[in-house]
């Protein structure tokens, strides 16, 4: 039996490695030049996806950050606006901030920047080492692989009056899919895309326009903020985050292209709610869902019934469904992501517009 | 290659204090002289190098020299270069496998005088006579900038503890001047329906990205007062829904915030409710791409109607042909104004054989009126207008689909297909009877 299970934990072992040695493999340009750096996301290998909404594509990038987590780290950097306006040589006005995301392998945030606030910003990705020290990821000699979106626009676009551009509010990976959510500047769908990974030169992933009841008889096609992934029984499912109907669930096996896709109302978490970020986390053996939000600071959910509860329906007052409470003691998370097992990685920011890096304890 | 660098003696200033102006070099023979009378007087110096800058050193070995120059393949970009390092330096130099870190202890160029923040990301390189820092990105015009170069971390160095050399500049500032303006906000109506989901604004230059919420605001028209304004009526998104160019802002209006069916939300409300007046505000503090303010805010006003559930439907539209053998435009008419983005992407003439046309485009009386004009002449035949099924109209309904769905009324129109065309003809003009002499 024992001997069974080793075999059986070795073959695991070898595939998995096997894979992850095809991930990294598949990355076969190199130097990317990136245009814009918004939405980010690990995947196995120290391998980053980058959202570029200027060249409507995603790219995955192998960092060459693979290990070192140290089991006791904390990241705090205050101030760390000026910090990255300094190590790009120009002011903390000057940049933008895009994204947070955690390597889960090394413990090292990375964040996406726009070094410059017009059209013509360089796209950056700045590193934060566990130690709080800044630096440039250099793009320069990187394995990279790039998928474009589907529909995208050619480029140039059909002559120069061609001003669409799609934008791109949040990505993740599962499983060897990245899930791109994102709408476009002119026609309004919100639409969630999944591209196999690694990437492949043809077939550009299933593109499919998602729907959710709303006050009991509507179908809208509000744009997902964020989105995270779980596993409700055997099934993963996306839990995407709305501005209006904020917690609504998609059985991932159910993104067929060409089809229409209603979500589940699972949660409507009250008025003007503009959720940012969301983290799925386990404490005390329970599920929670981890939501930033730009009014309320930080929401923990209940998963308790997300497999049984009805799809809300009927007009709600404020709120309903799953239950959720505030997080107190921290305001102005603008950017949230989970550090490790007990921690999160947030960028809050002080009314007066000063950004801290924060390693704060799941709640 | 000299081991000792000679610095000209009009580079040479007096210490730290009164160094701390900018040097004049179109230099008369009076200030030569002076500063010669300074340099023989002062056992250890500050040099300032050529170009915009302010230096200052103190205890300053004085044959190293920092300068700021122009980059040789872009005159606008600026590298940090040190001279006076020996051959034997330099050879250490170029051998060194030194981390980010180590360079920084050497070379490092830094904002402002806080002691607590990163060096600048760049590129170290060794050349014939000098070492180079080269900053990733351009310098900001009107940044303080420091140089600090420790002599005593050069390989080999006799004292590790040698004073760092410092030097402070910064590149000109360019005159601040407002000319940036708003040219358009589209939908251009002034009676807008109650379940509008968007508005485009266009500038006459790139903006600044990144906080355009603070500067755009709805405002009840019953007065102007911060209590008229309406509560976030716009989806404030993290990735704002510019263009490449940086000069069309999307500005949609929250979808939870657009009214529906026969009550509004009952949480906060919608965003605009039919019989009300409306004014939405840009405010001339924005800054453009350049940091300068637009020439002067822009206000759009108007007023609110019934919403708007119907969808475009093509088979509406009034098509005007053109004659053969001239370029005339074709003109195209819709009974509701259009989405101004998209009727300049999704609508397209075709000739007989599939084969697109090249023509200008022209939108207005406020989006209810298309006209192509063909690049070439018209010949006779058969064209067709070929609308993608995405085009929508002002309240987000497609050709293809409805807005929002009704669930419980089946009014809704489904066009599964990509394109929809409206096939018209392109007539020789009918031969003028000639007007001969009687």
């Amino acid at each position: 039996m024992l001997k069974t299970l080793c075999i059986a934990a070795l073959l695991i072992a070898v595939t998995v490695s096997a894979r992850a040695a095809d991930e990294l493999a598949s990355l076969k340009e190199t130097s990317p030049k990136l245009s814009a750096a918004g939405p980010l996301a690990f995947g196995p290998q120290g391998i980053l996806f980058v959202g570029d909404a200027k060249q409507a594509a995603i790219f995955a990038i192998a960092t060459g950050d693979k290990a070192g987590r140290s089991a006791d780290a904390k990241l705090n950097v205050a101030g760390i606006g000026k910090k990255v306006a300094a190590l790009l040589g120009t002011e903390p006005l000057d940049i933008l901030i895009n994204d947070l995301a955690v390597n889960p392998a090394s413990g090292n945030a990375y964040l996406s920047v726009s070094r410059g606030r017009g059209p013509d910003a360089a796209a950056v990705i700045v590193r934060i080492d566990t130690a709080g020290k800044l630096s440039e990821l250099s793009l320069k000699g990187a394995a990279y692989s790039k998928a474009a979106l589907p529909n995208a626009p050619a480029p140039g676009g059909k002559g120069r009056s061609n001003k669409r551009r799609d934008s791109i509010t949040d990505l993740a990976y599962v499983d060897g899919r990245v899930f791109v959510a994102g709408l476009s500047n002119e026609e309004f769908a919100s639409k969630l895309r999944s591209i196999p990974f690694p990437f492949k030169s043809t077939g550009k992933g299933t593109s499919v326009e998602i729907f959710h009841g709303a006050h009991g008889r509507f179908e809208t096609r509000s744009p997902i903020r964020t989105f995270a992934t779980y596993k409700i029984g055997d099934d993963d499912h996306l839990l995407a985050a709305y501005t209006c109907t904020p917690l609504v669930k998609f059985p991932i096996s159910k993104l067929v292209p060409g089809k229409k896709l209603k979500g589940t109302t699972i949660a409507e978490l009250g008025n003007h709610n503009r959720p940012l970020d969301m983290v799925v986390y386990n404490k005390g053996g329970k599920d929670y869902i981890l939501i930033a939000n730009s009014s309320r600071g930080l929401m923990k959910v209940t998963t308790d019934k997300i497999g049984s509860i009805e799809g809300i329906e009927k007009r709600v007052k404020d709120t309903a469904g799953l239950t959720y409470e505030k997080i107190a003691g921290i305001e102005g998370v603008v950017q949230l992501d989970r550090f490790d097992a007990n921690n999160a990685l947030v960028i809050v920011k002080a009314k007066d517009g000063t950004q801290s890096l924060k390693t704060i304890a799941l709640p | 290659m000299s081991t000792k660098h000679s610095t000209p003696s009009w580079h040479r200033r007096p210490a730290c204090g009164a160094s701390r102006q900018r040097r004049r070099d179109a230099g008369a023979t009076l200030v030569i002289g002076l500063a010669l009378f300074f340099a023989a007087l002062l056992p250890s110096g500050c040099f300032a190098a050529s170009g915009p800058t302010i230096e200052c050193s103190e205890n300053a070995a004085p044959r190293y020299r920092i300068e700021i120059k122009p980059t040789n393949d872009d005159r606008s970009r600026r590298v940090v270069t040190v001279r006076g390092l020996s051959a034997k330096q330099l050879a250490k130099l170029k051998s060194a496998k030194w981390n980010t870190a180590q360079w920084n202890q050497l070379l490092s160029l830094r904002t402002g005088e806080a002691t607590d923040l990163p060096a600048v990301t760049g590129e170290y390189t060794v050349q014939r006579d000098r070492l180079v820092f080269t900053p990733r990105y351009p310098l900001r015009k009107g940044l303080a900038y420091r140089v600090v170069f420790s002599p005593g971390a050069i390989p080999g160095a006799a004292n590790a503890d040698a004073t760092p050399i410092v030097k402070r500049f910064s590149l000109p500032k360019p005159r601040a001047s407002a000319t940036t303006t708003v040219t358009h906000v589209y939908p251009s109506g002034d009676k807008l329906p109650e379940n509008l989901l968007k508005f485009y604004l266009h500038f006459s230059a790139p903006m600044r990205q990144g906080d355009v919420y603070q500067y755009i605001k709805l405002l009840r028209a019953d007065g102007s007062g911060e209590g008229n304004i309406v509560d976030l009526p716009f989806l404030e998104l993290d990735e704002e829904l510019w263009d490449n160019s940086g000069t069309r802002l999307t500005l949609l209006i929250d979808p939870g915030r657009i009214k529906r069916g026969l009550k509004p939300r009952e949480d906060v409300g919608p965003s605009l409710e039919a019989g009300k007046s409306y004014t939405l505000r840009i405010d001339a503090r924005w800054p453009d791409a350049k940091g300068n303010r637009l020439t002067k805010g822009f206000a759009k006003h108007f007023k609110v109607g019934p919403p708007d559930d119907v969808q475009p439907d093509p088979r509406r539209w009034k098509l005007a042909s053109p004659p053969a053998a001239g370029s005339k435009s074709l003109v195209v008419e819709f009974p509701e104004p259009l989405d101004h983005a998209m009727l300049h992407r999704v609508l397209r003439v075709v000739n007989s054989e599939g084969k697109p046309l090249q023509g200008k485009i022209t939108v207005d009386r406020g989006e209810t009126r298309w006209q192509f004009k063909p690049a070439a002449a018209w010949a006779a035949g058969r064209y067709d207008l070929v609308i993608d099924t995405i085009l929508e109209d002002r309240a987000g309904n497609s050709i293809g689909r409805a807005f929002d769905v009704d669930v419980f009324k089946s009014i809704e129109r489904r066009v599964e297909t990509k394109t929809v065309s409206r096939s018209f003809d392109v007539e020789s003009p009918s031969p003028k009877r000639k007007r001969g002499k009687s």
